[in-house]
């Protein structure tokens, strides 16, 4: 490589990473493509394929350029297996399109640091560990490919088993040797360290993070072929699992025997280093130990470690699943939740040119309309004047919806995320779901793109979870057995519409009611008069969950009322549609734009502050008998037979002003889901669109403004959060 | 590739340097009451005569609320209110020194702005330990030049210290 300018090169890094997350967003979802035209058809898509190897190749020839060593290994690694699938015709297993994916996820992690710090150093060992897997994929796979079907699973067992013999074509290196005790021994100590925890609260769940170093441990061992290693992490790893499903007490005998377990894998790490064979000559009597320690019997069988051999691996390969799934689902999950994090990046956004072209001429057009209004100010007659300004007003409304058409991107990212936690879920309980993506192209604000991944991650979570039944369930009920999730966005009168739909089991409404008593945010009895809307709502509730079990997908009461939030935040509703045993639908409502809303002005004293249209029902002069006055001080009006509360504005702002008298002034009803109150203001302004702008972060969060607009004269004025407001008093 | 690394890190020190030279040691002083104050001119970004500005509910009495700089809505405060000093009508000679303190842009409201004054660090003495209440907290210094002395204000402590509130 030539000599770079550091500035071009700091340059190149920012348009490498990205690119290279665009890429890996694009990447995603057709490596999930490719599994399921596998599935369904047989055969391997060789335009999906091309597709992919592109992808990584592309990756890995700007990752060299810029001297990413790691970037560039796990690519090339990557390539090599997909090139493989391009000249044979392997069949693409879920354990290959976990391996890329997880390969794509890694480069993502890596990508954040290059992004910081311009190199990719300190992620040598885990890249090493995704290669290592890649090459274990690439070799099963050629080995397969030499010995067509029938012996598939053969050829990779005796590569396992054979540390001396030179079968297979696996080399075990003694840097490999080296690496693997290292790892091991960490491995000992991290799950030593989690079993001691458990000891102290035996009531708390331990850390699936347990369970997966005992089970990359059995893998590792698997790998090495060595089968003592292999089976006592196996042991552990059954023990571990029915404490975590509770189907096994998690007393001091357990811990003793996990502890035993792991001291016997750090004696056996230790001969394996010292090149010493068996690993572990007393593997009979452990097993036994245990077997006896914890009543399981058969968990040894006779000892005969070969025969065992064969359960353990085929059992090895389902779990291996759930293992390698698990960091998968939760990740992208994470990601979403820590959203605060992701917006702390440089932001950058793709703008078509030709709006950028527009927007040039309309500056251009406006300098000319500037330039007529300069000269006929001096002067020249009022009509020609009046024309001026009149041109003057009309460049600059269009420049500002070209401005505003800046901030509009596509959903189609955002969507294509939801390909891969779809599969990630659907595998992880055992479903069979499709997932349909509908107007992907429908243009939102940025804003809206930002807010919308947590809701529909939630919603997606809570559709496969709950919503899609398990494939007998369908059957039993005559639906097919996949089941379908759609998400699909549109247009609609100066809203989005984001929805999401499933055609599961639907909501139940006794139950929500039940649930709703339970958790009390309704009374007893009040739920059986409730409209079916309101019912739905309550799904929406802080703390509310009708999972029967608590599983580690959905269900732990968080996440809807996150719906909820984040739709409002944008100005939103939901809105739920059910169906019994037909599925539900969830319909998200989000005005075009957040950047501008259509707002009344209003005025206490000298304060003018501003209020969403949206959020006012109506405003009226009130009549002295409207008005009622309660014993403790508050004021009521009667509206059209209804009683609502009076909140004087400038009491809460603490403003002074003349007018005090409830008849003097004006009164504005102002709702907010059910609830509705009047506010006291001195007068209405007028109503004008107001580009909304966030309070100066020094100010931190003030109650009841949601933000600030600037009005025609070029003063400030408050934006009233009257949900905020309703909800605070 | 290490050595380009290092190369871009030389560049963007001597540019930092550079840029800090001009600046060094100057402070732009103004007055409040009798005393002339001094902040860091490293921080001040534009001095703006003062406008309507917006209150804002809930706020410290020395926050005066909100204003408009074209375009851009930044908070302003009352430096005479910050240091519990009796509050004074606004004149013509009342200036916004617009300052920006760790990405937050702030407005200062002095009583007028006096001077760019250039004090080295060797004629500048820690505040005075023994203040009245504990407003000490938010100097940098007392700032000797020869016809007195100058009251150097640490502007980070100045807009975020919660003690002094």
């Amino acid at each position: 490589m030539g000599y770079m300018e550091p500035e071009t090169r700091q340059e190149m890094i920012r348009d490498f990473v990205n690119e290279s997350r665009e890429l890996l967003d694009e990447v995603e979802p057709q490596i999930i493509e490719l599994e399921q035209r596998v599935s369904s058809a047989g055969i391997i898509d060789e335009r999906l394929l091309n597709g992919i190897f592109r992808l990584f190749h592309t990756l890995k020839g700007s990752a060299s350029f810029l001297d990413l060593q790691v970037i560039t290994n796990v690519t090339h690694k990557a390539e090599t297996l997909l090139e493989i699938f391009r000249n044979s015709q392997v069949i693409v297993t879920s354990q290959h399109v976990d391996l890329l994916c997880r390969a794509a996820d890694f480069i993502r992690m890596v990508l954040d640091q290059v992004e910081q710090e311009a190199h990719d150093r300190g992620f040598e060992d885990a890249a090493q560990s995704i290669i290592d897997d890649l090459v274990e994929a690439i070799s099963s796979v050629d080995l397969e490919h030499k010995h067509p079907a029938g012996e598939e699973q053969k050829p990779q067992e005796n590569g396992n088993v054979s540390v001396g013999e030179e079968e297979g074509d696996m080399e075990i290196t003694t840097d490999i040797i080296k690496r693997f005790v290292e790892e091991a021994m960490d491995f000992c100590e991290e799950a030593e360290t989690a079993i001691l925890a458990l000891e102290k609260s035996p009531d708390a769940i331990p850390a699936r993070d347990t369970l997966r170093v005992f089970h990359s441990l059995k893998g590792n061992a698997a790998f090495l072929g060595l089968p003592g290693i292999e089976k006592v992490s196996h042991l552990a790893e059954s023990i571990l699992d029915g404490v975590i499903a509770k189907e096994r007490k998690c007393d001091g005998v357990t811990i003793t025997v996990l502890l035993t377990l792991i001291d016997s894998l750090r004696s056996g790490i230790r001969r394996v280093e010292e090149g010493q064979f068996p690993e572990l000559p007393d593997l009979p009597q452990l097993i036994q130990f245990v077997e006896q320690a914890l009543d399981m019997p058969g968990i040894g069988g006779t000892g005969d470690v070969d025969g065992e051999q064969e359960e353990v691996s085929s059992e090895g390969f389902s779990q291996k699943q759930d293992g390698d799934e698990k960091p998968m689902s939760d990740q992208p999950v994470s990601n979403y939740q820590n959203s605060d994090k992701i917006q702390h990046r440089s932001q950058f956004i793709r703008v078509d040119t030709d709006k950028l072209d527009q927007l040039l001429d309309l500056v251009g057009e406006l300098v000319i309309a500037e330039a007529m209004v300069a000269s006929h100010s001096l002067g020249s007659g009022y009509d020609q004047m009046g024309k001026a300004v009149r041109q003057l007003d009309k460049v600059t409304r269009e420049m500002q919806e070209v401005a505003l058409s800046l901030r509009m991107v596509p959903l189609t990212t955002t969507f294509r995320k939801m390909v891969r936690l779809v599969r990630d879920l659907a595998k992880k309980e055992n479903k069979q779901v499709e997932l349909e993506i509908r107007g992907a192209e429908t243009e939102v604000d940025k804003t809206v793109i930002e807010h919308i991944s947590d809701p529909l991650v939630h919603l997606i979570r809570n559709a496969v979870d709950h919503g899609i039944e398990a494939p007998a369930e369908r059957k039993a009920a005559g639906k097919p057995e996949v089941g379908r999730v759609i998400i699909e966005a549109r247009h609609s009168t100066g809203e989005v519409w984001i929805i999401v739909q499933d055609d599961g089991r639907g909501l139940d409404r006794e139950e929500i009611i039940r649930k709703g008593v339970e958790k009390g945010i309704i009374t007893d009895g009040q739920g059986e008069n409730l409209p079916d809307e309101d019912v739905w709502q309550l799904i929406f509730e802080p703390g509310f969950s009708t999972a029967k079990e608590v599983s580690d997908v959905s269900g732990r009461g968080v996440g809807m009322d996150v719906v909820r939030e984040n739709v409002e935040k944008m100005n939103g509703r939901i809105e739920v549609y059910n169906r019994p045993g037909c599925g539900t639908t969830f319909l998200i409502r989000i005005p075009l734009t957040l950047a501008i809303i259509e707002g009344m002005i209003i005025k206490v004293g000298e304060s003018r502050y501003t209020i969403p249209i949206g959020s006012i029902k109506e405003s009226f002069k009130p009549l002295p008998s409207m008005i009622t006055h309660t014993p403790d001080g508050l004021e009521v009006v009667q509206l059209r037979g209804k009683l609502l509360p009076v909140l004087r504005l400038h009491e809460i702002y603490d403003i002074e002003t003349s007018c005090q008298k409830l008849t003097e002034g004006i009164l504005i009803a102002v709702q907010n889901n059910e609830q509705m109150i009047c506010l006291f203001v001195d007068e209405l302004v007028g109503q004008q669109q107001i580009v909304i702008k966030g309070l100066p972060g020094y100010l931190e969060h003030v109650q009841g403004i949601s933000g600030c607009a600037i009005l025609s004269d070029g003063s400030v004025s408050l934006i009233m959060d009257i949900a905020g407001l309703l909800q605070s008093i | 590739m290490l050595s380009e690394n290092e190369m871009l890190d030389v560049d963007l020190l001597d540019e930092d340097e550079e840029e800090e030279d001009t600046q060094q040691d100057k402070f732009l002083t103004f007055f409040i009451g009798k005393e002339e104050y001094g902040i860091d001119i490293k921080h001040v970004t534009e001095i703006i005569g003062v406008q309507k500005v917006t209150e804002v509910p809930d706020m410290p009495n020395y926050i005066k609320g909100v204003i408009n700089l074209r375009g851009k809505v930044i908070p302003v405060m009352d430096v005479r209110l910050r240091f519990g000093m009796e509050e004074r009508d606004y004149d013509d000679r009342t200036c916004i020194i617009v300052i920006n303190v760790e990405e937050q842009a702030v407005g200062l409201i002095v009583d007028r702005v006096s001077e760019v004054l250039d004090i080295p660090p060797s004629d500048i003495e820690p505040p005075p330990q023994l203040q009245r209440g504990n407003k000490g907290r938010l100097l940098l210094g007392m700032g000797k030049v020869d016809d007195g002395v100058k009251i150097l204000l640490d502007a980070q402590k100045l807009l975020f210290d919660e003690e002094g509130k």
